[in-house]
């Protein structure tokens, strides 16, 4: 599931159970004119059970969104078999991620208490 | 990800519920188009056609959709299906046509064909599985694949071809053995994990052994002993051209072997590590009339394979059909397969199995001027690729020196400097003369194409290790379960007169010391060198020169081998470093022994135990040649090397330098490690000038410059 919220200045992108095609096609257009905004973006992956290619693609594709658009993005909580798989296919190196949320909101220099 | 701003994007037609419309015949294959998929096969033949769907995975398909007459161009159906999830599905074709195998038809509807498109092949998840279901009605199965990997800011070495330093590797035998660290054993994932250690060793292109989507499973043998199922280990035996093989991934059971193969060839190319493939076009896995339909039988047999009159698959490749790569749709095909690879892949390069099947015709004669290999040749997507060939194939066809070059587009692999380096390090009479052309880059072979034609070998996956190429003179190939039939029977080799492993140690160290023999000659060649996987760390397969079907540890490569061959390890590590650092050994064109560049010196000089004075009598075994550093680009020292391949040491006259020069030892293979080669650049000058003993079976290189 993706789901999309505004915190302040902060945006949260929540995946999580199976990231995969059918869902990412219902959400992306979405998610990704949001991140070509601009602004902090934090995608909370801490509930993310499974991922197909697509699904990491997006993730990936949010990273460029930000780039494009001025954001900056960090995936927080990537773990597991995600985790892997991000990993041997050579993304993990293209991500930003953070093991913890208050990791990632230091990253991105957004205050704690916005969440 | 597609956008649904197109107007193309509905649906015009409707079979069973199914919303569907009129396809694309371009690209061919399965490809995500607004709304759907659309799919694209051609048969020239076919009188109908099918679109099997299965669930991933599932034993039975979903649905079948026939092809309506709206949706077929030519000799292509192409149709979009809606609504379906690309990561989810597997597809396949029922073709209807005649079945006349007289005639070379074969259609067989009942049968589901795999899409020789098809970009991921499923059944075959991973290595050595049993397959899902035992007796599938569609074991091979056609998937879809992301084709959007995001390259970052890497780009291709781009190395010239006579700057390589080839690596031939087998990627499940790089690191599938339990001493290889890695996190992943056996699979593109290991193979990144270890590019530090072919950084180490300083080799600057890697040639993969096949990674074509093939079945380790499709061999029949048995071991004779034990009786267990023997595998198709090496995997020249394609089942896809386009599909890259999914049991060489960690990632294949999720689908992400594309992604994988990638990162690997992207972290290479980091590195300034080029990826050349071996490519098997000359068959396909259907084998002849008696093995499986997987695709292109069923598909239109007759365009895909070259028939006898009466139908018969006419074996050139000696495993039971032949690809009839001059057929226009074939040609096609093979050349929209190399041109996916390079733009989708980055890959460098490709060595073609037995290429000389790809200049015959339809009937099987050799072609003067053939149109696949011409077209190859001018590509513009495969301009800046390296094409080698394997300039012979199991029909009698022999080519090397003579196969197409197209203004030097394709090299060669130089059978002829195999054969006859291994001859002349066992001290075979009669090879000098021969040898020196070899060393020369084959100019005999080349005249006008230069050293960059010339791939230089001493060892390759077909045939002995170099380890034991010294260490056995027979092949022992009694575990492939063919009786010790298979297998080249001549390999030049010399056991040094005890046919395997001894605790003799004066024959370990003449065994060591031809290996380092070998390795110089190699390094030391014009031409482009390729090493053997393991060959740096004295790897043996126990005499067997074809082990193509043992997935086993002795087959694969032992890290430990490293520590307990650390002295080879440097001395090969070295001869690299030695190469790399001496633009001499590289020359792009061949050297013609004159003195254009007024240095005093012609740029290559043949010389024997005496200066100026080579031996090529029947009975000599000694040779020595210098290369005047001054004619090379950039400039370099003057390199001597003398070669004795005789039993007992001979004294060698030096050629004299010029006034202030001195001669300094970079390499003798007759001392012990470490004094048997020299960091570039460190060597010290020699006390005595005017001769250098060489030993018996030994290699010294001198280098002069001007002494300091």
């Amino acid at each position: 599931m993706i789901k999309l919220e505004e915190r302040g200045e902060l945006a949260v992108i929540t995946v999580s159970g199976a990231l995969t095609w059918s869902e990412v096609r219902a959400q992306h257009v979405a998610v990704r004119a949001r991140v070509e905004r601009g602004g902090p973006v934090l995608v909370d992956a801490r509930g993310l059970e499974s991922v197909t290619g697509l699904g990491l693609r997006f993730l990936l594709a949010l990273h460029r969104a930000g780039a494009h658009g001025g954001a900056r993005v960090v995936v927080v909580g990537l773990g597991g078999a995600a985790r892997e798989l991000a990993s041997l296919a050579g993304f993990l190196e293209l991500y930003t991620t953070a093991p913890t949320l208050e990791e990632a909101l230091a990253w991105l220099g957004v205050s704690e208490e916005v969440w | 990800m597609v956008e649904q701003t197109r107007i193309d994007g509905h649906p015009t037609l409707c079979w069973e519920g199914w919303q569907l419309r009129a396809g694309r015949a371009l690209p061919f294959g399965a490809t995500v188009v607004p709304g759907g998929i659309n799919f694209s096969i051609m048969s020239r033949r076919a009188t109908g056609c099918t679109l099997v769907l299965f669930e991933k995975g599932a034993a039975s398909p979903f649905v079948e959709i026939p092809f309506p007459a709206e949706c077929r161009v030519g000799h292509v159906f192409a149709m979009v299906v809606f609504d379906l999830d690309p990561e989810r599905i597997e597809y396949g074709y029922r073709m209807e046509g005649p079945s006349e195998p007289r005639r070379g038809d074969r259609f067989d509807p009942e049968v589901i064909l795999m899409d020789p498109f098809a970009r991921a092949i499923g059944g075959r998840e991973v290595w050595g599985a049993a397959p899902r279901h035992a007796e599938d009605v569609y074991p091979y199965r056609a998937q879809l694949m992301a084709e959007d990997y995001d390259w970052g800011d890497v780009r291709s070495p781009r190395l010239p071809m006579e700057e390589l330093v080839i690596y031939e590797l087998h990627v499940r035998g790089f690191t599938r053995h339990p001493s290889s660290g890695v996190a992943h054993p056996g699979t593109f994932a290991g193979l990144r994990e270890k590019i530090p250690y072919l950084k180490e060793l300083g080799v600057n292109c890697v040639e993969l052994m096949p990674i074509f989507e093939f079945d380790e499973l499709d061999n029949k043998n048995v071991h004779p002993e034990s009786g267990e199922a023997l595998q198709n280990y090496w995997g020249y035996n394609s089942v896809g051209f386009f599909a890259p093989k999914a049991g060489l991934a960690a990632s294949g059971a999720a689908g992400l072997q594309s992604d994988e193969l990638k990162a690997m060839v992207r972290a290479l190319h980091q590195a300034g590590i080029e990826v050349i493939l071996d490519v098997v076009f000359n068959h396909t896995a259907e084998g002849d009339h008696t093995g499986p339909t997987i695709s292109y039988r069923g598909l239109d047999n007759r365009t895909w394979y070259l028939l006898d009159g009466e139908g018969r698959y006419r074996n050139y490749s000696g495993v039971g059909n032949t690809l009839n790569c001059n057929d226009p749709t074939v040609r096609q095909h093979v050349l929209d397969c190399l041109r996916y690879w390079v733009s989708e892949y980055h890959i460098n390069g490709f060595r073609f199995d037995l290429a000389s099947i790809l200049g015959r015709d339809s009937q099987g004669e050799p072609l003067e001027n053939p149109p696949l290999l011409e077209a190859m040749a001018y590509d513009p997507v495969l301009a800046g690729c390296k094409l080698i060939a394997e300039a012979w194939d199991a029909g009698g066809l022999y080519q090397v020196g003579s196969f197409p070059s197209y203004e030097g587009r394709w090299a060669e692999w130089n059978g002829p400097y195999r054969d006859t380096l291994r001859r002349f390090l066992r001290g075979d009479m009669g090879q000098t003369a021969v040898m020196a052309l070899r060393l020369a880059g084959s100019p005999d072979l080349y005249p006008r194409r230069g050293t960059r034609a010339s791939v230089n070998f001493v060892t390759c996956h077909d045939g002995f290790t170099l380890r034991d190429l010294v260490s056995y003179t027979e092949k022992h190939n009694w575990e492939n379960g063919e009786q010790n039939r298979d297998g080249n029977g001549s390999n030049d080799a010399w056991n040094g007169g005890v046919e395997g492993p001894s605790d003799d140690p004066r024959l370990e160290a003449l065994r060591q010391r031809q290996m380092k023999n070998a390795v110089a000659m190699l390094l030391l060649s014009q031409g482009v060198p390729m090493l053997l996987m393991g060959d740096e760390v004295g790897r043996t397969q126990r005499g067997n020169n074809n082990a193509y079907c043992h997935d086993a540890p002795w087959n694969w490569l032992n890290w430990e081998d490293r520590a307990a061959n650390a002295a080879h390890f440097r001395f090969t590590q070295q001869m690299i470093a030695f190469r790399r650092g001496h633009a001499a050994l590289r020359s792009p064109e061949h050297l013609r022994g004159v003195d254009s560049a007024r240095s005093g010196f012609p740029d290559l000089s043949w010389h024997g135990v005496e200066p100026w004075k080579p031996d090529h009598a029947p009975w000599s075994r000694t040779l020595a040649f210098m290369l005047c550093g001054r004619h090379a680009r950039p400039q370099d020292d003057t390199i001597y090397v003398a070669m004795n391949m005789h039993w007992e040491p001979h004294a060698f006259g030096l050629p004299h330098l010029p006034a202030g020069w001195r001669w300094s030892r970079a390499i003798d293979t007759a001392l012990p490690s470490p004094d048997d080669i020299t960091d570039v650049g460190a060597e010290a000058p020699l006390e005595e000038q005017s001769f250098y003993r060489v030993g018996a079976n030994a290699v010294v290189v001198l280098v002069g410059r001007p002494s300091a």
